[in-house]
C-alpha cells in the first residue's frame, strides 16, 4: 500500500500509532536500553555488588582482545554456528524429505510431535540424561556400541577431545525438532501442481525434493539459519549444566559459548569472578558479531529467494 | 440483644487484630538469605532454631529460602539498596563474593559472646581449627561456621578388610595400597577430571604436602613467577604425574571423560577402591551403599622429604557471614551465637549427618575417621589453598588447565612448573597489575 | 512396494528417522521406569529394568516438596504472559507486515535483534528498574518481564504468518468503508487465528521451562516457578543421594508440558503450517 495516499494517511496513522507506539516504548524501555546500560558498564572495572565503579575506558575491549579463554569461547560460539548449521539443518532437511513422503496425516503428526519433545524439557534435566547417555563406562552409546561388535568405536566421550561434540550432539537432537515443524510447515505450502509434472516425468521422490522442494523453501532455510545463529550465540542453560555436576564444577571451557562464559565472569558460580563489567563488555561484543552475522547472512540470501 | 452480641464480638475481633497488627510492627527484625532449599534436612534444623529464636525473644526473623545460587540472587538486591543482614554459604564461596568485593562484615567480637542461655564465649565453643584458616592477616574474620566439612580418601572399610589393606600415611604406602587393589581387579582411585572440585584436589593437596599450606597461593599472587621456580614444584608435578595414566595410572578407567555422578557410582559400586572427596559423600551415597559397606577415610599421604605438616588437613567451613551495611546486625549476631546452642549442633549431627564444629559432640558414624582426622591435625587449610576464592580468575585461566594437563600425563612434571611460573606471570600481566 | 536402486536415498533416511524417533521413545520409558528404581538399583544398572515398582518415590517427592504450588505458580505465571505477548504484539506484527511507513523496516529489524539479546546481560539494569518500582519477587512482576522478553521472537513469527494473508481481502474491506481498526478485527484476526495459536503455544512451552530470570527475579519460596522447583529438587536430592526420587521428580515436572504440548500439537503444526517464514 501506498503510505503517501490520503486514503492510507487517514485510516491507518492513527492505528500505527497505536499500535507500535507504546510496545516500542515498552521494548525499548526495558530491552534496548538495558542493552546501552550495560555499554556503559562496559567501560568501567566494577564487580556489581556495590555502587562503586571504576572508569576504565576501553580497557575491557582491550583485555578481551588477548584473553584467551574468551577468545576459546568465541570460537566455539562460532563452532556451534557452523558445525551446528550443517548437522542440524542438514538431518532436518533430510526429514523433511521423509516425512512430506508420509501419506497418514496421523503419523505425520506423530513424527512431529515426538521430534518436537525435548524442546519441552528442562535443560537440567536434559543434561543429566546426556551425562547418562554418554557416559564412558556403562553409557548407552558405548554399550550399545560395544553389543554391535564396534568397541572399538566407544570413546570417552565427555573428555577433553569430544566433550564439544557431546554438547552439540545434544543441541541437536533438542533444535532437529524445533526446525522440522518450520520446514514441514514450509513444505506443506508448496502447490501439489508443482510435483506434477515430475511426477509425470518419473522423477524419483529425492529428485523431486531437490529440485523442487528445497530451491521453494530457501526463505525458510535462511530464517533458520539466522534463528541458529541467534540461538548458538545465546543458548545458555544447556550448556551451563552440561557435565557440571550438580553445583561441583562450572561448564568446561571446551563446551562454553560467549553467553556461559559471559555469565560466569560477570555472577560466578563455584569459582566466584564477579567482574561485571568485563562481563558486559562480553555481551557488547556478542551482540555486535550476531548482527554482524545475521546481516551476512541475510545478504548471502538476497539474491537467492525464489517467488511462486 | 443478638446484635449487640455480634458488635461486641467484631469490636474484639478488631481489637485482636489492632493489637496484634501493633504488636508486629513494634517486632525487631533481621533477614536471612540461606543457602538451603525448603525440605532439606539442613534447612529444617534451621527453622526449628528460628522459631524458637522469634518465640525466646520476640523478635521476627524473615527468612528467604533460596538455595545454592543465593550469592548470585543477593547481587542486584544490593545493589538496589535492600537491607539483608545474614546470608549463610562455604568460607569460600563467602570469602570470594562477601569479602573480596568489601561488603562483608567483621565478626571478631562474635567470638566473644556468649551463646544465649549457656554461659559461655563462642570461642571457647568453637574447635579453632574450623575458622582458623579464615582469619585475615589482619585478623579480620568474616565466618563464624556451624557446619563442619573436611575432606579425604574415602573407602569401604570391610572391602579394605577383606583384601587386608591398611589405610596408608606415606606416599610409599599410597602407591603399595593402589598396587594391592590393581591386583584385585580394582581402579585405585575414582575421579573424573572434568569435575573441576575434583580436578583440583589432588594437585593442591600434593602442593600443601611437599610446600606447605600457603605456598599455592602465595605463588598464585607472585607477578614474577618467581615462586613457581622453586624445584619442588617439579616434584609436585612428577607425583601429578605418576597419578596420570602416563605414570602409575592410578585413577579409574576413563577418568579423563568421566562427570559427576559417575566416579561416585564407580566407587560405593566397588569398582575403585577410593574416592577422594569432601566429607558430604556419606550422605551422598549412602541409599545406594551396599548393606556391609562401612565408610572409612584417610587423609592425604605425606612424602619423605615434604615441608608441609603431614597431619593438616581441609577445613571447608559453611557458615553465616553479616553484610557490612546490615541494619540489624546486633540482632544477627545474636542469632548466629544462638544457632550454636548445643541442641542445635547436635541436630545438625543426627539429622543432617554433617559435623559441627561446636567442641564436644561426636560426629556422625560414618565420619568418625574424618573427625578424628580433623583432631589429630595442628594445622588447616582451606580448599585449593584459596586460591579458588582469591584469585578466582587465574584459578580459572592458569591453574585449572594445567591441572588437566598433568592429570592426564600430557605434560611432564618439569613442563608443569615452568607453564605454572610463565603462565602466572603472563596472567598478572595482561590484568595489568 | 518393490525395491527400487533410485530410491536408495530414501531407505537410508528413513531408517535414520526411524532410530531417532525409537532413541527419544526410548529415552522418555527409560526415565519412567528409573523414576519407579531405588537409588541402589539405579547404581546398579542404569539401564536395567527396575525390579520392583517403588510408588513411594513419587509420593515423597510431592508430599515433601511442594511440587503442586510450584507448578500452580508457573501455570499462572505463564498463561498470563502468553496471552499478555499475545495481545501486545499480534497489532504491532499486523502493522509491521501489512504496511509500509517511515521506519517500518528498522522497527522490523530492531525487534530482530532483540531475539539475539542474552538475558544475562539486561538483568542487572532490569532489577535496578523493577525494583524502583517494586515489581520484583512478585509474579506479576515476572509476567511483565517474560512477556517484554518474549516479545521479539513472538513479533518475528507473527510478522511471517500475517505476511501470507493476502492483501486483496483488506484492500477490499477498505474500498468497502471499513476502518483500519475494523478491517485488522474482522478479516485480519480470524485469518490469522491458527499461526496466533501456534505462537502462543511456543511462547508457553518456553516459558514453562525458563529458568533465569525466575531465579534472579524471584526469591519468595512460596512465589518459585516449576523450573526453579526442579533446579532446587535436583539440588536437594542430589545432595541426599535421592535418586529414585529425582527421577520421579523430574517425570512430574515434565509430563504437563509434554502433556499440553502433545494435545495441542495438531493445532501447532496447522497453525504453523499455515503462516510460517515469510520473514
Amino acid at each position: 500500500m501506498d503510505y503517501n495516499s490520503q486514503i492510507f494517511k487517514r485510516r491507518y496513522k492513527s492505528l500505527i500509532l497505536i499500535t507500535t507506539i507504546p510496545i516500542l516504548s515498552f521494548y525499548f524501555i526495558f530491552m534496548i536500553f538495558p542493552i546501552l546500560e550495560s555499554l556503559y558498564y562496559s567501560l568501567f572495572d566494577w564487580s556489581g555488588f556495590t555502587a562503586e565503579m571504576e572508569f576504565k575506558g576501553l580497557g575491557n575491549y582491550l583485555e578481551l582482545s588477548s584473553d584467551n579463554l574468551f577468545l576459546q569461547t568465541v570460537w566455539n560460539s562460532f563452532k556451534y554456528v557452523g558445525l551446528g548449521s550443517v548437522v542440524i539443518l542438514g538431518i532436518t532437511l533430510l526429514f523433511t524429505y521423509a516425512i512430506t513422503n508420509y501419506k497418514s496425516r496421523k503419523l505425520k503428526d506423530f513424527v512431529q510431535m515426538i521430534l518436537f519433545v525435548p524442546n519441552t524439557i528442562s535443560p537440567v534435566a536434559l543434561a543429566l540424561l546426556w551425562s547418562f547417555v554418554l557416559n564412558t563406562r556403562w553409557g548407552l552409546l558405548n554399550s550399545i556400541l560395544k553389543g554391535l561388535g564396534l568397541g572399538f568405536l566407544a570413546r570417552g566421550w565427555m573428555g577433553e577431545d569430544y566433550i564439544f561434540g557431546a554438547a552439540l550432539s545434544l543441541l541437536v537432537w533438542i533444535h532437529v525438532g524445533f526446525f522440522i515443524v518450520i520446514y514441514l510447515a514450509a513444505a506443506a505450502r508448496i502447490p501439489d501442481s508443482l510435483y506434477e509434472s515430475a511426477k509425470i516425468d518419473g522423477a524419483t521422490s529425492w529428485k523431486q525434493f531437490v529440485k523442487i522442494t528445497i530451491p521453494l523453501i530457501t526463505d525458510i532455510i535462511e530464517t533458520s539459519l539466522v534463528l541458529w545463529t541467534i540461538f548458538s550465540f545465546k543458548i545458555f542453560g544447556y550448556l551451563y549444566v552440561f557435565s557440571t555436576g550438580g553445583a561441583g564444577s562450572d561448564a568446561p571451557p571446551a563446551i562454553r559459548n560467549i553467553s556461559v562464559q559471559l555469565f560466569l565472569t560477570s555472577f560466578g558460580k563455584r569459582t566466584p569472578i564477579n567482574r561485571l563489567a568485563y562481563g558486559s563488555a562480553m555481551a557488547i561484543v556478542l551482540l555486535i558479531m550476531l548482527a554482524l552475522l545475521v546481516y551476512i547472512i541475510r545478504k548471502l540470501f538476497k539474491a537467492e529467494v525464489i517467488e511462486y | 440483644m443478638k446484635s449487640s452480641k455480634i458488635l461486641l464480638v467484631i469490636g474484639i475481633m478488631i481489637g485482636i487484630v489492632f493489637l496484634g497488627s501493633i504488636n508486629i510492627l513494634a517486632k525487631e527484625s533481621f533477614t536471612y538469605w540461606s543457602m538451603w532449599e525448603k525440605g532439606e534436612p539442613q534447612q529444617q534444623v534451621l527453622e526449628q532454631a528460628i522459631k524458637d529464636f522469634e518465640e525466646e525473644f520476640g523478635v521476627e526473623v524473615k527468612v528467604n529460602w533460596v538455595g545454592r545460587a543465593v550469592v548470585t540472587a543477593l547481587k542486584p538486591r544490593l545493589l538496589a539498596g535492600e537491607n539483608i543482614d545474614l546470608v549463610d554459604q562455604s568460607g569460600e564461596e563467602l570469602y570470594g563474593a562477601l569479602v573480596a568485593n568489601k561488603i562483608a562484615g567483621k565478626m571478631n567480637d562474635l567470638l566473644e559472646m556468649e551463646v544465649p542461655g549457656e554461659s559461655k564465649q563462642i570461642k571457647d565453643l568453637l574447635i579453632e581449627e574450623s575458622y582458623s584458616a579464615y582469619v585475615r592477616d589482619d585478623g579480620a574474620l568474616y565466618i563464624i561456621p556451624y557446619n563442619f566439612i573436611t575432606s579425604a580418601f574415602w573407602y569401604d572399610k570391610n572391602l579394605y578388610q577383606e583384601l587386608g589393606i591398611e589405610p596408608p600415611t606415606t606416599w610409599q604406602e599410597f602407591l603399595q595400597m593402589a598396587a594391592t587393589l590393581k591386583e584385585n581387579g580394582l581402579d585405585p582411585v575414582a575421579f573424573g577430571i572434568q569435575t573441576e572440585v575434583y580436578r583440583g584436589y589432588i594437585p593442591y593437596l600434593t602442593a600443601a604436602r611437599i610446600l606447605g599450606a600457603g605456598a599455592l597461593n602465595a605463588a598464585a599472587r607472585d607477578h614474577t613467577g618467581q615462586l613457581f621456580r622453586d624445584p619442588r614444584w617439579i616434584e609436585v608435578g612428577n607425583v601429578l604425574y605418576t597419578f596420570s595414566k602416563e605414570g602409575n595410572n592410578l585413577f579409574m578407567e576413563g577418568y579423563g571423560s568421566s562427570v559427576w555422578p559417575a566416579p561416585q557410582m564407580d566407587w560405593i559400586m566397588g569398582l575403585a577402591g577410593t574416592f577422594y572427596c569432601g566429607s558430604w559423600i556419606p550422605v551422598e551415597t549412602k541409599q545406594a551403599a551396599g548393606p556391609d559397606f562401612e565408610y572409612g577415610a584417610f587423609i592425604f599421604p605425606a612424602f619423605e622429604d615434604g615441608e608441609g605438616d603431614p597431619t593438616a588437613v581441609e577445613t571447608y567451613p559453611i557458615g553465616f557471614s553479616i553484610l557490612k551495611d546490615s541494619d540489624n546486625s546486633d540482632l544477627a549476631k545474636k542469632f548466629v551465637a544462638f544457632f550454636l546452642r548445643e541442641e542445635y549442633a547436635q541436630a545438625w549431627v543426627d539429622d543432617t549427618m554433617n559435623m559441627t564444629p561446636r567442641i564436644g559432640i561426636a560426629a556422625p558414624a560414618d565420619l568418625k575417621d574424618a573427625k578424628a582426622a580433623l583432631d589429630n591435625a595442628n594445622s588447616t587449610f582451606r580448599l585449593n589453598d584459596g586460591v579458588q576464592a582469591d584469585y578466582p580468575e587465574w584459578y580459572a585461566k592458569v591453574y585449572l588447565p594445567l591441572c588437566s594437563k598433568i592429570l592426564l600425563g600430557k605434560i611432564t612434571g618439569e613442563q608443569f612448573a615452568e607453564m605454572l611460573s610463565e603462565q602466572t606471570v603472563d596472567y598478572w600481566e595482561k590484568r595489568g597489575e | 512396494m518393490r525395491f527400487k536402486a533410485a530410491e536408495i536415498p530414501k531407505y537410508i533416511i528413513n531408517t535414520f528417522l526411524v532410530l531417532w524417533i525409537l532413541f527419544t521413545l526410548f529415552m522418555f520409558v527409560w526415565l519412567i521406569l528409573s523414576s519407579f528404581k531405588s537409588t541402589r538399583e539405579i547404581y546398579r544398572g542404569v539401564w536395567a529394568l527396575p525390579k520392583t515398582f517403588k510408588f513411594d518415590n513419587y509420593f515423597r517427592v510431592l508430599t515433601d516438596f511442594g511440587l503442586l504450588r510450584f507448578m500452580w505458580n508457573s501455570l499462572i505465571v505463564v498463561l498470563s504472559s502468553t496471552l499478555l505477548v499475545l495481545i501486545l504484539s499480534t497489532p504491532i506484527s499486523y502493522v509491521l507486515s501489512k504496511l509500509k511507513f517511515p521506519g517500518s523496516a528498522a522497527i522490523t529489524i530492531s525487534f530482530i535483534i532483540g531475539i539475539g539479546i542474552p538475558i544475562q546481560t539486561i538483568f542487572i539494569p532490569l532489577y535496578l528498574m523493577m525494583s524502583k518500582i517494586n515489581a520484583t519477587d512478585s509474579l506479576i512482576g515476572l509476567v511483565w518481564l517474560y512477556t517484554i522478553t518474549s516479545l521479539p521472537f513472538t513479533v518475528y513469527l507473527l510478522i511471517g504468518f500475517f505476511k501470507t494473508i493476502p492483501s486483496t481481502l483488506e484492500e477490499a474491506a477498505m474500498i468497502d468503508g471499513a476502518t483500519a481498526s475494523q478491517s485488522f478485527i474482522k478479516i485480519m484476526l480470524p485469518m490469522a487465528r491458527s499461526g496466533i495459536i501456534s505462537s502462543g503455544i511456543f511462547v508457553f512451552v518456553m516459558l514453562w521451562k525458563e529458568f533465569l530470570l525466575a531465579l534472579v527475579f524471584i526469591s519468595a519460596e512460596s512465589k518459585q516457578t516449576i523450573s526453579l522447583g526442579l533446579y532446587s529438587l535436583v539440588t536437594k536430592l542430589t545432595y541426599t543421594g535421592d535418586w529414585g526420587g529425582l527421577f520421579a521428580g523430574v517425570v512430574l515436572v515434565i509430563l504437563p508440558s509434554v502433556v499440553f504440548y502433545s494435545c495441542l500439537a495438531r493445532k501447532f503444526i496447522a497453525g504453523l503450517t499455515m503462516g510460517i517464514g515469510k520473514g
